[in-house]
């Protein structure tokens, strides 16, 4: 198994899929993302990093029902699991922690 | 709904079916359509369809692609190990059948094999050069048409081709010196007779590509009296010492003076695939003399050179047609010409060649019977395969009951015949191994299984072997088995034989044709090499030996004589100038009448005619007592009387013969003609007349045959009380003689193998089909013996049908017998006559074979109990 380090674009994906909470499949989540960021991740990169963070067991998968739009084909949609919470969190501290430590919080010439 | 989503271009969507792994297929293409529709509300067809394009592409990423090796082992492999353990199971089922089949296989593939490595060492002939193409050979030719005839010639164009064309680099000569064609080499206290002894020039280390281990190509000839020796000849005479400077003895001219050399550098041993082979180069200027530089006459000397790369051989080529005028005036004995290396060895034919050549034709000849005799095992594969068809027809049938694909059944056949590939290939590999030293003892090569450890084409030679197997033995077998319609397999009916049992018959016609040509061939072969043993044999069976004489011996030449005849079993005993196989000398000259002709000449002593047992049509031997033979007495040979117009050999009796140093010659007899070269050539005119011993090169002993071995442990004592400084040599004449023939002995030696492998293989192929016939007449035959029919009025309907076979397979095979026997003997101005017994004797021996290889099934089927064959319904 892959080790659990967390890349920049699946730290996204995954608080992509926190964000939507119930309604995380491949194109939504595609969309979002394009929505909150300037990126437009082709959905072939999309699909490789839900793999990958399946894979290193920060979401699970389950799919839903058949629908009439996209040829009757099914969904599959993802949920964060308590050790891609554990990440995120984990993640998030140890960024606003270096970011404290940075002595002049106030960056000359940026505010 | 539908037709909305079969928008998006199907290609794509098919090429995402066929990498995806199923389990993302559907999630994946949901969500490419998905994006699709959106795309289309937002920018268009177009758009949405390169969108569609470049996102199906986009998934070909590692996750997404189909795990094949979780695949192929989940089906494919696992059938593939049960159809190798079911194929392995029916090899040792049916042993009788295996057998015959993975050695049949094994004999054709290790047959081509040899054949392969044969025909490309042939191919390969003086590539070793660099750039081989820039080199050529002066080629003389005394022909009318200006066309090559002899490899030798004169030695000056040799040395003035560089001066006088820019475009030669280098130009070098080799000039071989002595009527025996060997010296002896000394050094210390060793002393071996040497036949690759050469003068050349110190070019010939920049015209040809032989590196030097020691010395320095440029120097090494420059001097007089220096020597290059190969490294096998520095092991031999110097074993661990450094040979450079030190200094060998050798007597390399006529007059049997001893030279000496400095050893000045060591080359590498000339490649086996070199036409061109020495073990000395002696400097060139060792000899002394004007005739070094001279246009005129032939001599032992073969001039090359090296063009500039690059440069125009054909216009080089027309300047030399009339270079020869330039310096030997308007009418020059000879025109020149420029011949590549490289077609030296297979396509060229000229006169005193360096060493022996083969030919192109003989390499499509090799290919072509290589090529056959696999076909042939490959068709008797197909034969057993078809014919064990009923045997496997109920397997075929509950296969494609229980869900085969045919295609899978195809594989499964496809797969044994493989098995039997890898089986046979291995056999083919010993036996390749085994024959090798055999093969290279026959033609005189050093041929290894694996040139150079080149394993990777070793490895691609057993690929191609099992594949070659797997597809040209299995692929008929494999369709046609695959193709039983079960419900017919498993009634056991299977029909379709018809087409095959008439092509199997053409095969076996095929096969016993050609057996017949090769043993008519073998045959009428071992006849005409008799003839060649009978060459040189005097009636009496008595022996030639010849010794060739060196200075220490004519000196005490009498004493020498003397001490040979004390033996009982030397009869008699002569020197001469040369001896028949070892070169010759012609002269030419008119008689009074102006008559003019040309005559091989010897040089002799009194009992010469008499030692070498020619045959005298008139008149008398030389007689010493008789004080006139000593000086223009002449004995000639029948030919020559007719050559110089002398009438009958009564009337020749006392003609005046002879020219300028013998005014007053007469011919005191005549003898029959006798060979001097092989059975290629005319024997030839030629006279004998008595000179002083310092003439003689060769002592011939005639000896009675019982006893030879104490009978030359004398003569070798003899030698060695006489002559110290050259070890003792010999040869018989029977067996010179049968070297002139080494080419044809060696076809008649490859020819005879083949046959052998062809008739094997072809007996292999009728038992087979023997077995088969049995088999499905098995019910028949039992009928009939139920009906009362006895063993042998079966036995005569299982072979019936054979006997018309060998006699198509003889009508079609003696005409072309006959034809390639007399296109072979053509070659030979005296040849063995084709008997029509030989015809007879091959059929009666194919007959032979074809009984006893059909024997043991018919018999077989014909004895065997009727009720065994009629219970089963």
């Amino acid at each position: 198994m892959k080790g659990t380090y967390l890349g920049e674009f699946e730290e996204i994906v995954l608080l992509t899929i926190g964000v939507l909470q119930q309604d995380a499949y491949g194109v939504a989540i595609k969309l979002e993302i394009e929505k909150r960021t300037e990126r437009k991740p082709s959905i072939g990169a999309l699909h490789s990093a839900l793999s990958r963070l399946e894979d290193k067991g920060f979401i699970e998968s389950r799919e839903g029902g058949a629908t009439k739009s996209r040829g009757g084909r099914r969904k599959r949609f993802y949920t964060i699991t308590a050790a891609g919470k554990r990440t995120l969190v984990k993640a998030n501290e140890l960024r606003n922690e270096l970011f404290n430590l940075i002595p002049n919080l106030s960056f000359y010439g940026l505010s | 709904m539908e037709e909305e989503w079969s928008n998006p271009p199907k290609w794509a969507d098919r090429m995402l079916q066929w990498f995806c792994s199923e389990e993302h297929l559907e999630i994946l293409q949901g969500d490419l359509y998905e994006l699709y529709e959106y795309r289309l509300e937002q920018k268009g067809k177009v758009r949405a369809q390169l969108h569609y394009i470049k996102d199906a592409f986009d998934m070909l990423r590692p996750f997404a692609l189909k795990k094949r090796s979780q695949k192929l082992k989940n089906n494919t492999i696992t059938m593939f190990k049960n159809n190798i353990k079911i194929g392995w199971r029916n090899i040792l089922r049916y042993k009788g059948y295996s057998t015959i089949n993975i050695t049949g296989l094994a004999l054709g593939l290790a047959c081509c094999m040899i054949l392969y490595r044969y025909v490309t060492d042939e191919l390969s002939y003086d590539k070793f050069h660099t750039y081989p193409e820039d080199i050529y050979r002066i080629a003389f030719s005394t022909n009318d048409d200006g066309s090559p005839s002899n490899a030798n010639g004169s030695l000056g164009p040799g040395a003035t081709a560089v001066r006088d064309f820019p475009e030669v680099a280098h130009s070098a000569r080799l000039l071989k010196t002595g009527s025996g064609g060997r010296t002896v080499v000394a050094y210390d206290q060793k002393r071996f007779y040497e036949g690759r002894f050469f003068f050349a020039d110190s070019s010939v280390l920049e015209v040809f590509t032989f590196p030097l281990i020691k010395g320095d190509k440029k120097t090494a000839l420059s001097e007089p009296n220096t020597v290059v020796l190969t490294e096998s000849m520095a092991r031999k005479y110097f074993g661990e010492e450094n040979p450079v400077g030190k200094v060998i003895d050798a007597y390399p001219n006529d007059d049997g003076k001893k030279m000496q050399f400095k050893v000045t550098g060591v080359a590498q041993d000339v490649p086996s695939n070199s036409h061109l082979k020495f073990d000395f180069l002696a400097s060139y200027h060792s000899q002394k003399g004007g005739w070094l530089e001279s246009w005129g006459g032939f001599w032992q000397c073969f001039s090359y050179l090296r063009i500039n790369h690059g440069a125009d051989a054909v216009t080089l080529n027309e300047k030399f047609a009339d270079y020869s005028a330039k310096y030997m005036g308007e009418d020059p004995w000879y025109t020149l010409s420029l011949q590549p290396l490289l077609d030296i060895h297979l396509r060229s034919d000229l006169k005193s060649e360096i060493g022996p050549t083969s030919s192109m034709t003989k390499v499509y000849v090799f290919t072509a019977v290589g090529l056959l005799i696999l076909v042939i095992a490959c068709i008797n594969f197909l034969t057993l395969s078809t014919a064990k068809s009923a045997r496997r027809a109920k397997e075929v049938g509950v296969r494609k009951t229980f869900g085969a694909h045919r295609s899978q059944l195809f594989g499964q056949f496809i797969s044994e015949a493989m098995l039997h590939g890898v089986l046979a290939t291995a056999l083919a590999i010993g036996i390749t191994s085994l024959a090798l030293p055999f093969v290279n003892d026959l033609t005189d090569k050093s041929l290894t299984l694996i040139v150079q450890n080149n394993w990777l084409e070793f490895a691609g030679i057993i690929a191609a072997c099992i594949l070659i197997v797997a597809f040209m033995a299995g692929l008929y077998p494999a369709i046609f088995l695959s193709s039983f319609r079960p419900i017919v397999a498993l009634k056991s009916v299977v029909t379709g034989q018809g087409s095959i049992a008439r092509m199997r018959k053409i095969l076996v016609v095929f096969q016993f044709s050609i057996s017949i040509v090769l043993i008519i061939g073998t045959l009428v072969m071992s006849s005409q090499m008799n003839l060649v043993r009978q060459q040189s044999l005097s009636e009496s069976g008595d022996q030639h030996l010849i010794l060739q004489m060196n200075n220490e011996l004519r000196a005490n030449l009498t004493a020498f004589e003397n001490a040979v005849k004390e033996n009982a079993a030397v009869l008699s005993m002569a020197g001469s100038s040369r001896v028949p196989t070892r070169g010759s000398s012609t002269n030419c000259f008119r008689d009074e009448e102006g008559n003019g002709a040309c005559a091989f000449a010897y040089y002799n002593d009194f009992d010469y005619p008499e030692t070498m047992g020619y045959k005298l049509l008139a008149g008398r031997f030389f007689d010493r007592n008789i004080p006139s033979d000593a000086r223009g007495a002449f004995v000639i040979s029948a030919a020559a009387v007719e050559d110089f117009q002398l009438g009958s050999p009564e009337e020749a009796i006392g003609k005046k013969f002879g020219h300028g140093d013998y005014p007053n010659g007469r011919v005191i007899g005549v003898v029959d003609n006798f060979h001097v070269y092989s059975l290629h050539t005319v024997r030839p005119p030629a006279y004998m007349v008595i000179a002083p011993k310092e003439e003689y090169n060769f002592m011939s002993i005639r000896v009675s045959p019982a006893a030879l071995s104490a009978t030359l442990d004398h003569v070798a004592n003899a030698w060695s009380r006489f002559s110290t400084e050259a070890p003792f040599d010999y040869f018989f004449l029977d067996e010179a003689f049968q070297r002139l023939h080494q080419e044809d002995l060696r076809t008649g030696k490859v020819v005879s193998v083949l046959t052998v492998l062809a008739i094997l293989i072809a007996a292999i192929g009728l038992f087979g089909l023997a077995s088969f016939t049995s088999e499905q007449r098995a019910k028949e035959i039992g009928i009939r013996k139920v009906l009362g029919a006895g063993v042998s009025s079966i036995l005569v309907l299982m072979s019936k049908s054979y006997l018309g076979l060998i006699l198509i397979a003889s009508v079609l095979g003696i005409p072309l017998a006959y034809w390639l026997m007399n296109k072979w003997l053509e070659g030979f101005v005296y040849k063995a006559t084709l008997s029509p017994l030989v015809f007879v004797v091959a059929i009666i021996a194919v007959a032979v074979i074809v009984a006893s290889s059909i024997g043991y099934q018919s018999f077989k089927a014909a004895t065997a109990n009727p009720v065994k064959s009629l219970r089963d319904e």
